[in-house]
């Protein structure tokens, strides 16, 4: 892999360094030399930006906030209203509907597939008039903000595969994270806080959640340092930022002056301009250690805002808690936030525990949006909701008057998105009567990924790193399709 | 080369534009001029060409402005071709196949389904190919009328190559070159690293003194050509302490600094580094190289991530490098180790190559899906470590770039499908096929058990039949005998004892089970149709208490669970994945093997214990705590059947379930013993072996009057167990013997459309296998050593160079295919693989030969003018100097402050220092690396190659510094420099506590001078007078405050594991803490110099 650009960058601020030399460390600090890490250099030289240096278009997002639901939440429980199936419930899923899919391992032994009708009331909200189940009351109260998309789709069927898929674009791991790809495209807009922030959530509804993996914000063959910066719910939310015990920020501050001067003697011996960049690096260490700190104080917030999120927000690492922390990072310019919320794999016992699923999230999501809104925000910051598939219409395990459960369904789920540039107040896509299968507007996740990278002003198909010798993208080598029905012009 | 490379339509280009559209082309020029040939003589052009681009930048400007990039959006400007600086002649493979290759083999390469015009541009025959009309391809030394440059030049932007919906855009100077290598001849070369290998001449060089061995001349000359002036050497202790880096990954020691420097004689240069190659600790360090392209993990990777043990594989690779296996062994144990003539069992641990790739245990995953991936996962690894080729690439289409067709990947695949591995984990740490370690002295004692147990089966099994006809009656012989006054035994008639919510039969003082005693629960249960609620059988535990005690539960899905609580609430719960048969009886058999310390290779996992259900072992799942059994279970509850606490009110609600002929033993029964308990009541569910099955069931059974001849068995049986837990497990391959090594074409690599069923077999552009040997895994593993295959030297030997001076000769190690970046020093690369192979492919030769070069002693002073000529070091006019790996730099930490507990080379991992909640923030709920708790004492200090390497979240101090994932093959890290690696270097207790360790022994040292000595220790050099006085500083600066504030000094005093050491003063030993920090986080100690 070659990363030409910085390649090129990197040369150039070494010419500079020698022309500057005479004028002292300040204007060189930041400006990091090192072979294999081209994009320090390539942001300082072009301002803060990535390695893209603009965008292939004007952008109409600046930052995205995504909402991940890990285990794939219920579209027919939630938003992809079925009204037809209450008079099929119990009954089975016809095969030409089925198609001859594959199925899990978990229900493919299964002898019957009864159709579950949701056990929720659906209602019509707003202008637009988008069906929303009784399980998702705050987020009724803004579907003319949102568009919601119901013919997403993907290959993967399993939970493993599929959110590493969606992530990055390939079921198996290796490749770079959407987040990452953006942060090395874009770069950053404040250098005293990682460009890319994950936020991992406690959650109330099954506790056998799914597994997440570190490569899921991994950067993959990407430089390191675009790696997603997880926050930690316990202990520093920025792993090791606190100064140990029985060191304060004085102490540092001479320990630093130090080492600094020492590095200095080191560079003026052997002349390795990457000593320079160490330097730099210190220096932005020490000032994260006052930055994340003020990131994550939330006692400024007005208790008018404490309540649009809701109780839960005072816990730290909960859903609502991680919303409000999101709203804090996009207002100080943190490119990509992304927050996970696990437990929505309900194979059985979705009645009882979907509820405090969509109860952990629901208002939050509201508060969120409402909150970007009021603070001028939305306009250019975009939300993205949704798992990594969808569930199936028919019955996992035992289906009772009260009780039923949904395997994994890739065919087609539900993804809503808003803000940055996105159409408020519609619905795209349509799945049949029986909610299995796409019939107007597919959206793959390629599409969705190549979408999101336009209203960033990022065309995906030219937004690509050579690595084992292919000119490697998020989208994959298939066509993607940006969604434009959804944008506004 | 042209990607991520923006244009925005009407706009002002901005500065960065214009730089990255001239990146391209810098960079194509800079690699043309490295790639020179010695018999070539470099122009005045050609010398400085990063220097000459920098000077052209102004006026190159507005000209790329004028020609912008392609692009869906602007319309395609053709350009115009200008004159090229090439003067000299122009080689194929330096100047045109790498602008062919990224910007025509897509359309025109190997792929036949995606091939345009039917044209082939990666062969010398679709080169000179007549197309249709007669128009021709290429006419040597007639650009003008060959089709190839006329699409080039073109204006029609329907016609012009290559087309604009590509993206793909030739600069002025590249259609240039085009024109004038046609102009010249249209030379061709076959692909560089594909051709065999020539050991080259060695060229003369002007400053001959400078010659240490033949890869200083290659350097050399060119570094000559280029003008420049190699450095000097280093002085010794820079030497000696780059030397032991590279060597051990650990610096030297004080007494191995003066064994060098003080040493007179003029080999001492050469006797160091054999010291240092000698050393155990050399196997470690270059393991840990090795372990990233095996990605050697000690957790599955794949969805639940729980452990899997396969370190004895990782300790394979230390001990061959140690052992300096050759090479040609090294790849033949790894690849098919388990296929060689009476496989050894270190041949066999050695195939834990090929297990190291994630695997899954997801509950809805398709086998065949997984079979697949797991192909493709060791076609990768394997093609990547030995063959440097991208050949996964393969897997959906015939290769792009390189002359691998999609048929030729699914026959690499075709290797690795024949194994008897299941494609689901089942989340268990010894996935078959495995294989138990045994040290030697295991081996023979267990050949001296064995024979004991096969006599007591043939002694046993008659006796059953005798059993059936006789039914004795006396129970005299049951240690413990639950069922007495319960008419619990098994005659076929009783009903048993009926079990709710509400049952509770005290039975006194029965069962003391104890810690450090076998024991062994056997019963039958009537299993319920329906209810889903746990229920516990029996025990003596009281769960509001929580006191000590034990029980045995039905869990809610119908398996069975044992608890155990210590009075040091040491509490361990493992439940067996068998579910019991609803509505028949199920027999169950709880055994202990009286093991207190468990093996520690299987984390939360109750090795002492094992569950039978129905004669059948069951496997354990949900270990709540890590298998450390220590304390008392004596308890004073009273042996109580059912489930209910005293007064309690919920009867008859939820589960019955019956049970009965419940025995106790305090011994661990033998299998034949287990097997006469569970062959006590009819039942269709429990299989027998056939001796027993010949017995009639239903009667009752009296063990007592054979137990007298089963002791020596019960003692051997035992002692098999502890052996057993004593050993370690490792994953190894296996090869199915029933069937032929094959794989079937997957349309697009989706495992659902298969198609042509092919053999295994290697890549046409390769010489073939072995004739007359079968394709399997061995022969491939033969081939990949064969001499005629050009690539494993190559490959492997730019590896070594790799790791020595930060950067390959070829610098894409993954890619030797036309899309790699080709060699720096062809020749030199060449010589090195020729070398190699000649010297039987002894690897510590190589390293050494690379160690004793001038080229590597140099010192790493870099000049105004090399910066500018040669920024990242190819041309190796200097010493290498770059950062220190993720490893190095701690285990140097541990080192240096006296705290590395390096004795011992190889065993478990262990888990060392890391921030709370990094597992937990993303593991799956159930999974058993779920919770990490550090170790304690030395496992702390162990060398890194040790840490617990947890896949799906690494350990995070690591990945901070660039360590891969290991979830596929890495053969090259990042090097980035991060505000993150300052936050770890200052704040991780590993090295805060490790600096209060390094001002300890500076304190207690006996030297005066103890800034010079804190310093001198850690780098192993003296400081000069301007560091002395910083350190001073720093010194005085903080230690007010720690005399000041007594609190602050414990505070820092208490970070680590360790003691902090009393007889020093709290505020003193505070301050050089802060001190040892200072210097531990210095560019100078975590680079190498």
């Amino acid at each position: 892999m070659s990363f030409p650009i910085e390649e090129y960058v990197q040369l150039e601020t070494r010419r500079q360094f020698f022309t500057k030399m005479g004028k002292g460390l300040g204007g060189v600090a930041l400006s990091s030399m090192l072979a294999n890490n081209p994009l320090k250099a390539a942001m300082n030289l072009i301002e803060g930006r990535g390695a893209l240096g603009a965008s292939h278009f004007a952008p109409k997002a600046k930052r995205v906030i995504y909402l991940f639901m890990s285990g794939a939440p219920s579209q027919h429980d939630m938003f992809d209203y079925k009204p037809y199936m209450k008079l099929w419930h119990d009954k089975d899923l016809p095969d030409e509907i089925r198609g001859g899919q594959r199925l899990t391992g978990m229900t493919s032994k299964q002898e019957r597939f009864p159709i579950a009708s949701s056990i929720y009331d659906f209602k019509q909200y707003g202008e637009s008039g988008a069906w929303v189940s009784e399980l998702m009351p705050h987020t009724a109260k803004m579907v003319d903000d949102i568009a919601f998309i119901k013919s997403m789709w993907t290959e993967a069927i399993n939970h493993d595969p599929a959110i590493t898929y969606i992530q990055t674009g390939r079921q198996t791991p290796g490749l770079p994270s959407l987040g990452s790809w953006i942060s090395y495209g874009l770069g950053t807009e404040n250098e005293n806080l990682p460009t890319f922030v994950v936020l991992n959530s406690s959650w109330t509804g099954r506790k056998d959640a799914q597994a997440l993996f570190s490569r899921l914000w991994g950067s993959g063959f990407l430089p390191s340092e675009h790696q997603g910066v997880a926050f930690q719910s316990q202990g520093d939310p920025v792993l090791y930022l606190s100064n140990p015990d029985g060191i304060g920020q004085h102490t540092r501050r001479i320990m630093l002056d130090g080492l600094e001067d020492m590095n200095k003697l080191t560079y003026e011996q052997v002349g390795d301009p990457e000593i320079h960049a160490r330097i730099s690096q210190y220096e932005m260490a020490f000032n994260m250690q006052t930055s994340v700190p003020e990131l994550t104080d939330m006692s400024q917030e007005s208790e008018e805002t404490l309540a649009l999120y809701g109780p839960d927000v005072k816990t730290k690492g909960t859903f609502a808690y991680n919303c409000l922390q999101a709203r804090r990072l996009a207002e100080r310019g943190v490119r990509f936030t992304q927050i996970f919320h696990r437990g929505w794999d309900q194979h059985g016992n979705l009645p009882q525990d979907l509820p405090n699923q969509c109860k952990d999230i629901d208002q939050p999501c509201h508060a969120l949006i409402t909150d970007l809104k009021q603070r001028g925000l939305l306009d250019d910051t975009l939300v993205v909701w949704g798992g990594e598939f969808g569930r199936t219409i028919y019955c996992q395990g035992p289906l009772t008057d009260t009780t039923y459960g949904r395997d994994h369904h890739p065919r087609c789920f539900t993804m809503w998105m808003a803000g940055g540039g996105v159409k408020g107040g519609i619905t795209y896509g349509e799945t049949d009567d029986f909610g299995y299968n796409i019939t107007k507007n597919p959206v793959h996740i390629r599409d969705l990924n190549a979408t999101i990278l336009n209203q960033l002003g990022i065309q995906h198909d030219r937004f690509t790193v050579k690595h084992q010798g292919l000119d490697q993208r998020i989208t994959g080598v298939d066509e993607a399709r940006i969604v434009r029905e959804i944008l506004k012009g | 080369m042209n990607q991520a490379v923006p244009t925005p339509p009407k706009r002002p280009r901005s500065l960065p534009i214009i730089l990255g559209s001239l990146a391209a082309l810098l960079i194509a020029s800079a690699y043309s001029w490295l790639r020179s040939t010695p018999d070539e003589s470099l122009t005045p052009a050609r010398a400085a060409p990063v220097a000459s681009a920098s000077d052209t930048h102004a006026t190159s400007a507005p000209q790329t402005a004028t020609a912008p990039l392609a692009s869906a959006d602007t319309p395609h400007h053709p350009a115009q071709a200008t004159p090229a600086k090439h003067k000299g002649s122009i080689r194929f493979n330096r100047d045109i196949r790498p602008i062919l290759s990224d910007n025509c083999f897509h359309c025109h390469g190997p792929d036949k389904y995606t091939r345009a015009a039917d044209l082939r541009l990666d062969t010398h025959e679709g080169i000179l190919s007549t197309l249709s009309g007669g128009r021709r391809t290429v006419i040597p030394g007639d650009p003008e009328n060959s089709e190839f440059y006329k699409r080039l030049i073109t204006t029609e932007e329907d016609m012009i190559m290559p087309p604009p919906n590509s993206h793909k855009h030739l600069k002025p100077e590249q259609i240039a070159l085009f024109r004038d290598w046609i102009a010249q001849g249209a030379q061709w070369e076959d692909h560089w690293s594909f051709n065999p290998i020539k050991r080259p001449a060695v060229p003369s060089v002007a400053n001959a003194a400078k010659v240490s061995n033949p890869i200083d001349a290659f350097i050399l000359r060119k570094v000559e050509e280029s003008g420049l002036t190699p450095n000097e050497e280093a002085d010794r202790h820079t030497l000696v302490r780059r030397v032991s880096l590279d060597t051990r990954g650990l610096p030297p020691t004080a007494e191995e600094v003066l064994a060098f420097v003080d040493d007179p004689s003029p080999d001492a240069y050469e006797q160091m580094v054999d010291r240092f190659l000698a050393d155990p600790k050399f196997g470690e360090h270059r393991a840990r190289y090795w372990l990233d392209a095996a990605r050697y993990s000690d957790t599955h990777g794949y969805h639940m991530d729980n452990y899997r043990s396969i370190w004895p594989y990782r300790d394979w690779v230390t001990k061959a490098y140690n052992d300096n296996m050759p090479f040609d062994q090294f790849t033949i144990e790894q690849i098919a180790g388990d296929m060689l003539p009476q496989a050894t069992q270190s041949q066999r641990v050695a195939t834990g190559f090929n297990r190291c790739n994630p695997t899954t245990g997801e509950g809805g995953a398709i086998a065949d899906e997984y079979f697949s991936i797991y192909a493709l996962d060791r076609v990768e690894a394997t093609t990547t470590a030995w063959l440097g080729l991208t050949m996964s690439c393969a897997s959906c289409h015939d290769h792009k770039f390189d002359p691998l067709s999609q048929k030729e990947f699914y026959q690499m695949a075709a290797f690795f499908r024949n194994t008897t591995q299941p494609a689901m984990d089942r989340n268990a740490h010894d996935t078959p096929p495995s294989i138990h370690v045994y040290t030697p002295e295991h081996t023979t004692e267990r050949a001296k058990l064995q024979p004991i147990i096969k006599q007591a089966d043939r002694d046993l099994l008659p006796l059953i039949g005798n059993y059936a006809a006789a039914q004795p009656k006396s129970r005299a012989a049951f240690e413990w005998i639950a069922d007495e006054a319960l008419s619990l035994r098994s005659a076929a008639g009783d009903a048993g004892v009926l079990i709710d919510a509400s049952t509770r039969r005290e039975l006194g003082d029965q069962a003391q089970l104890k810690i450090g005693t076998p024991f062994t629960l056997s019963f039958w249960v009537l299993a319920p149709q329906k209810g889903k609620q746990a229920l516990t059988l029996f025990g003596r535990y009281d769960p509001r208490s929580k006191d000590q005690g034990w029980q045995v539960r039905l869990e809610a899905d119908a398996s069975i669970g044992m608890l155990l609580v210590t009075d040091e609430q040491e509490r361990i719960k493992f439940t067996g994945r068998t579910k019991l048969k609803p509505g028949v009886w199920n027999h169950v058999l709880i055994a202990y093997n009286g093991m207190s310390i468990t093996n520690q290779t299987v984390p939360n996992y109750a090795t002492s214990f094992s569950i039978r259900v129905n004669n059948s072992a069951a496997q354990q799942k949900g270990v709540k705590r890590e298998n450390t059994l220590y304390g008392s279970i004596a308890t004073e509850q009273p042996f109580v059947i059912g489930s209910a606490s005293p007064n309690a009110k919920n009867k008859g609600k939820g589960s019955q379930v019956t049970l009965k002929d419940l025995r106790i033993f305090n011994a661990l029964l033998c299998i034949p013993e287990q097997e006469l308990l569970a062959s006590t009541m009819p039942s269709k569910h429990v299989k027998l072996s056939k001796p027993a099955k010949k017995a009639k069931a239903g009667f009752q059974l009296d063990i007592a009057s054979i137990q007298p001849r089963l002791q020596a068995a019960r003692g051997a049986v035992n002692r098999l167990q502890q052996i057993q837990n004593a050993t370690p497990v490792t994953l190894v391959m296996e090869e199915k013997t029933d069937s032929e090594p094959f794989a079937h074409i997957l349309a697009r690599g989706d495992y659902a459309s298969p198609g042509e069923r092919v053999p295994a077999g290697v890549p046409a552009v390769l010489p073939p296998l072995e004739p007359g040997a079968k394709a399997n895994r061995l022969a491939l593993a033969h081939w990949l050593v064969n001499p005629d295959n050009p690539l494993p030297a190559r490959v492997t030997t730019n590896r070594f160079w790799l790791e020595l001076f930060g950067n390959g000769i070829v610098s894409t190690p993954e890619d030797f295919g036309s899309q790699g970046v080709p060699p720096s020093h062809i020749e030199l690369l060449d010589w090195l693989a020729a070398e190699f192979i000649d010297s039987d492919w002894n690897m510590k030769h190589m390293y050494k030969l690379m160690l004793m070069s001038s080229t590597y002693r140099q010192a790493t002073t870099i000049s105004e003018e090399e910066l500018k000529i040669d920024p990242d070091n190819l041309l190796l006019a200097r010493g290498p100097r770059y950062r220190l790996d993720a490893e190095v730099i701690r285990d140097q930490a541990l080192f240096i402050s006296g705290l590395i507990d390096d004795e011992q080379v190889g065993g478990h991992p262990v888990k060392p220092y890391q921030p709370q909640g990094v597992w937990k923030a993303v593991a799956y709920s159930n999974s058993n690396t779920k919770e990490f708790r550090a170790d304690t004492g030395n496992k702390l200090y162990r060398r890194s190659l040790y840490t617990f390497w947890k896949r799906t979240a690494p350990p995070p101090s690591m990945a901070i510094f660039d360590a891969p994932s290991r979830e596929s093959c890495s053969v090259r890290r990042e090097r980035t420099n991060t505000p993150l690696q300052a936050l770890v270097l200052m704040n991780d207790p590993q090295f805060v506590e490790a600096a209060r360790h390094l001002a300890t022994l500076t304190l207690k040292a006996e030297r005066e001078d103890r800034f010079a000595a804190l310093y001198a220790r850690a780098m192993g050099n003296e400081p000069d007078e301007q560091q002395l006085t910083i350190l001073k500083d720093t010194y005085q600066q903080v230690l007010p405050s720690y005399i000041e504030n007594p609190d602050l000094a414990e505070q820092l005093l208490a970070i680590g594991d360790s003691p902090a050491d009393d007889s020093l003063d709290p505020a003193v030993l505070a301050a050089w803490t802060v001190v040892a920090n200072q210097v531990m986080n210095l560019d100078a100690l975590i680079s190498k110099n």
